[in-house]
């Protein structure tokens, strides 16, 4: 027999979206349960692995400085998304982002000084204290605290959706499958790229060479049953964010210690030992977002970083240490490749440095010339044992795809309508306001703006 | 794990924590984690000295176990203060035999036997005499010469141990500590500035005040003490005195916050979350807060049964748990202020270095 359990408002997913849609429902007046399909350490998807929130403000405040317009934000988003951009939707957020800091601490979620830090981020982004499973731990704590219920281990198999209108979900929680009958639903259940089978359907093997950055929990299974409900599916779905992570890392939730950004202070071969790419195009973070793409593209999904002794000190270190060798043959040896080929493909870029004023916090004027694809800045001769190098992948950090919402966060039918009672929040609808690009700590601001609508909506309309 | 394992195992968590940086706002130690980007054995002694177990850090770490990263900074640094009391105390043979709570046990008993024949030979028997003073059941220059023998063992203990940690925890680019540095770390030290407690431990955050209450309360008791050897000595008042007397007033006070603290202590531990400790440390932490729970308990039974029979076997108990306390002390949980606040010390230095003009 399946037990049926009745709610007010059910929340799908328990990172920062769906947590500030079940604490604005509860806020609201609604009782709710939070539906949350990692055991417990895990809880908070990819939301555990962030660190900030991008905050519009005009006004300096007790933990930004100076101030940030919400033209200079959006111009910013514009930026990144190439165009390819809502505008109303950008909007909103960007205006609500203002409200968050406040109702953020409230939930009991702390902040770091605006001084220390080791990205200089302060005017633009606030930075959670202890990064994003401290928030979520406050999250949690709070949701408890006000009475919400939290199913951990819990995942939704299948929803009632009849004529567009939420009936209920049928969750299975340990060995048991219940029913739980909700007035309204918030969806925020995050994205699909931990899901292999689904992204070999869109890059073919090269997806079994892909690191997931964030949760294995994020399988997408939630945007499968919306669409099938006659929800219009929003992005591409063989787009993706990510960025060059060190080929060592774990196959999921490795996180932010996995990132290397070595690149600009080197060359980056392939399996071939050639380069591929201008490794001195452009600063973080377009060189951070782009990498990801080029190295997927790459065979087998492989790239290498080499640099020498100059410039080991000129990044963040990697959780894992770099390969070491007094020459470039033996370094090449580790690596498993040609020594040969890569002695050659050095002594061609070594030969193509022209003399510059290095200068790593500037677009300088160290540059190649003669080689293809050339290397703009940055370009130092690799000549100084001894020399490290990285193995590279591509880190998937997060996909598109996803549902079309509406402005007060409900979930948009084929035909054009809102579903009467199905929200959604978070990375499952990220898509919607930028279908390309990224910008620090967006991500965040999206998924508590899109996720504090879409809780107060699910309360009125369960009222 | 041996010495050298743990090493490696402290090297690969920090490389861990370097890369990430999340918990730069909580606390000193990630601050001095980031100052240096390679780590040596001596930095982790520095670190895990530094470190006050508030224990944010590993709630807030995504990368604690299950994560096959298995970062847990509050047990590797308990462990890896373990390993520096054990490194640096001396006279090191010691050690072993002394630490946890066995070894004060055997401190406590050997100590009673100890007095018991003091107590013979000047009395000719044991306890006989009866409501009488203190010093009739042990004459004052016997125990001035037992207890100086064990201030002189606990302290030499502890400057040996202090001059071998500071040199292990200079860096290659320390400068010299100035007057300004050792200020602040007293500050950091007396307001316990880093031991903040965690929200996703229950009772985590009164950890500070019953810390402070032991602190404050050994400080009266020793304030007390000093009070009494002049009273004694210059003003020639022999004791006990009464109870209004500012001795008698600084011990009371004293020894009730020690009750309260210790107890308090001893509490909380009850409600850790067992898999963010050192199963040592928790152990040597407890035997030590019991040793000051049993000293501070004591003192104020004799206080309340100085007058009466028992007087002389409650004194001779009293001033057993007092001197197995000393005799541990290089060895025990106590020292570990010694370590922590050079480690205030050495982070005050590197504090102000960072944030001068020109870094």
């Amino acid at each position: 027999m399946t037990t049926s359990i009745a709610c007010d408002v059910l929340v799908v997913g328990g990172g920062n979206a769906a947590m500030a849609a079940a604490l604005s429902a509860r806020d609201h007046g609604a009782s709710v349960i939070v539906v949350e399909r990692a055991p417990r350490f895990y809880r908070g998807g990819n939301s555990r692995h962030t660190r900030d929130f991008r905050i519009m403000h005009t006004r300096t405040t007790e933990h930004m400085l100076d101030v940030y317009p919400p033209e200079e934000f959006l111009d910013d988003l514009r930026r990144v998304a190439g165009g390819e951009m809502d505008e109303e939707l950008a909007r909103l957020v960007v205006e609500r982002s203002e409200g968050l800091p406040m109702w953020l601490s409230q939930q009991g979620v702390r902040w770091q000084e605006p001084l220390s830090g080791t990205l200089h981020l302060a005017r633009t982004n606030l930075f959670m204290l202890g990064g994003g499973r401290a928030m979520m731990n406050a999250y949690y704590r709070t949701a408890e605290k006000k009475g919400i219920q939290i199913w951990y281990e819990a995942m939704v198999e299948d929803i009632e959706v009849t004529a567009g209108v939420f009936g209920g979900a049928q969750i299975r929680r340990g060995g048991e499958v219940c029913l739980v009958r909700a007035s309204a639903v918030v969806f925020a259940a995050g994205g699909y790229e931990a899901n292999i089978d689904w992204l070999r359907q869109h890059w073919g093997d090269a997806a079994d060479n892909f690191v997931i950055r964030g949760t294995r929990y994020n399988q997408g299974n939630v945007i499968d049953l919306l669409l099938a409900a006659g929800a219009t599916p929003i992005g591409h779905p063989r787009a993706f964010h990510a960025v060059a992570v060190d080929g060592r890392a774990p196959k999921f939730d490795g996180g932010i210690v996995t990132r290397l950004d070595s690149v600009p202070f080197g060359i980056v071969i392939n399996l071939d030992c050639e380069r591929f790419y201008d490794e001195g195009e452009d600063f973080w973070p377009k060189r951070y977002a782009i990498w990801g793409g080029l190295i997927a593209r790459q065979q087998e999904q492989v790239a290498y970083s080499i640099i020498d002794s100059k410039v080991i000190d000129k990044f963040m270190p990697s959780v894992f240490p770099p390969m070491m060798a007094h020459s470039i043959a033996d370094l090449a040896m580790q690596l498993g490749l040609d020594a040969d080929r890569v002695q050659a493909t050095v002594d061609a870029y070594n030969a193509a440095v022209q003399p510059g004023n290095f200068r790593p916090d500037a677009l300088d004027d160290c540059h190649t010339v003669g080689i293809d694809p050339p290397k703009s800045h940055w370009a130092q001769r690799i000549d100084t044992p001894p020399f490290y190098a990285y193995p590279l992948r591509a880190g998937i950090t997060f996909t598109y795809r996803g549902v079309r919402i509406q402005r007060d966060a409900r979930v948009q039918l084929v035909g054009g309508d809102a579903m009467g009672n199905v929200f959604a929040a978070g990375e499952m609808v990220a898509g919607n306001v930028l279908r390309r690009g990224y910008l620090a700590g967006f991500g965040l601001t999206m998924g508590a703006v899109f996720g504090r609508i879409a809780g107060e909506g699910a309360a009125r309309v369960a009222r | 794990m041996s010495h050298d394992e743990l090493m490696e195992e402290g090297k690969r968590q920090m490389r861990v924590c370097n890369a990430c940086r999340y918990c730069e706002g909580f606390c000193a130690v990630w601050r001095a984690i980031e100052w240096r980007r390679d780590v040596q054995d001596g930095d982790l002694a520095y670190f895990a000295n530094l470190c006050h177990d508030c224990k944010e850090c590993v709630f807030a770490c995504p990368f604690a176990p299950p994560h096959e990263f298995g970062v847990n900074p509050p047990r590797l640094f308990a462990s890896l203060r373990q390993a520096s009391y054990r490194k640096y105390a001396w006279p090191g043979p010691f050690a072993r035999a002394l630490k946890g709570r066995s070894g004060y046990a055997w401190a406590a008993i050997g100590s009673v036997v100890l007095l018991c024949l003091i107590s013979l030979v000047a009395n000719g028997s044991l306890f006989g005499v009866r409501g009488a003073a203190f010093y009739a059941v042990l004459p004052e220059s016997v125990l001035e010469v037992v207890f100086g023998m064990l201030a002189v063992w606990l302290i030499c203990g502890w400057l040996v141990g202090a001059w071998r940690f500071w040199s292990d925890i200079r860096a290659v680019n320390s400068s010299t500590v100035q007057v300004r540095d050792i200020l602040r770390a007293a500050r950091y030290a007396m307001s316990l500035r880093y031991l903040g407690g965690s929200e996703d431990e229950p009772l985590s955050r009164s950890r500070k005040w019953f810390h402070h209450c032991v602190v404050y309360g050994f400080l009266l008791d020793f304030a007390s003490t000093c009070l009494a050897a002049y009273d004694s000595h210059i003003l020639h008042e022999e004791a006990p005195y009464p109870v209004g007397s500012p001795v008698v007033l600084l011990g009371i006070i004293g020894g009730a916050g020690l009750l309260v603290g210790c107890a308090g202590l001893l509490f909380v531990k009850v409600g850790m979350n067992r898999d963010t400790v050192d199963e040592g440390a928790y152990q040597s932490g407890r035997a030590f807060l019991w040793t000051m729970l049993l000293v501070a308990a004591s003192g104020l039974l004799l206080l309340l049964l100085r007058s009466t029979t028992v007087m002389a076997e409650v004194l001779v108990i009293h001033l057993s748990f007092v001197a197995a306390l000393f005799f541990t002390a290089p060895y025990s949980k106590f020292g570990h202020f010694v370590y922590r606040c050079l480690a205030l010390v050495r982070y005050a230095e590197e504090e102000r270095k960072h944030h001068s003009p020109g870094h």
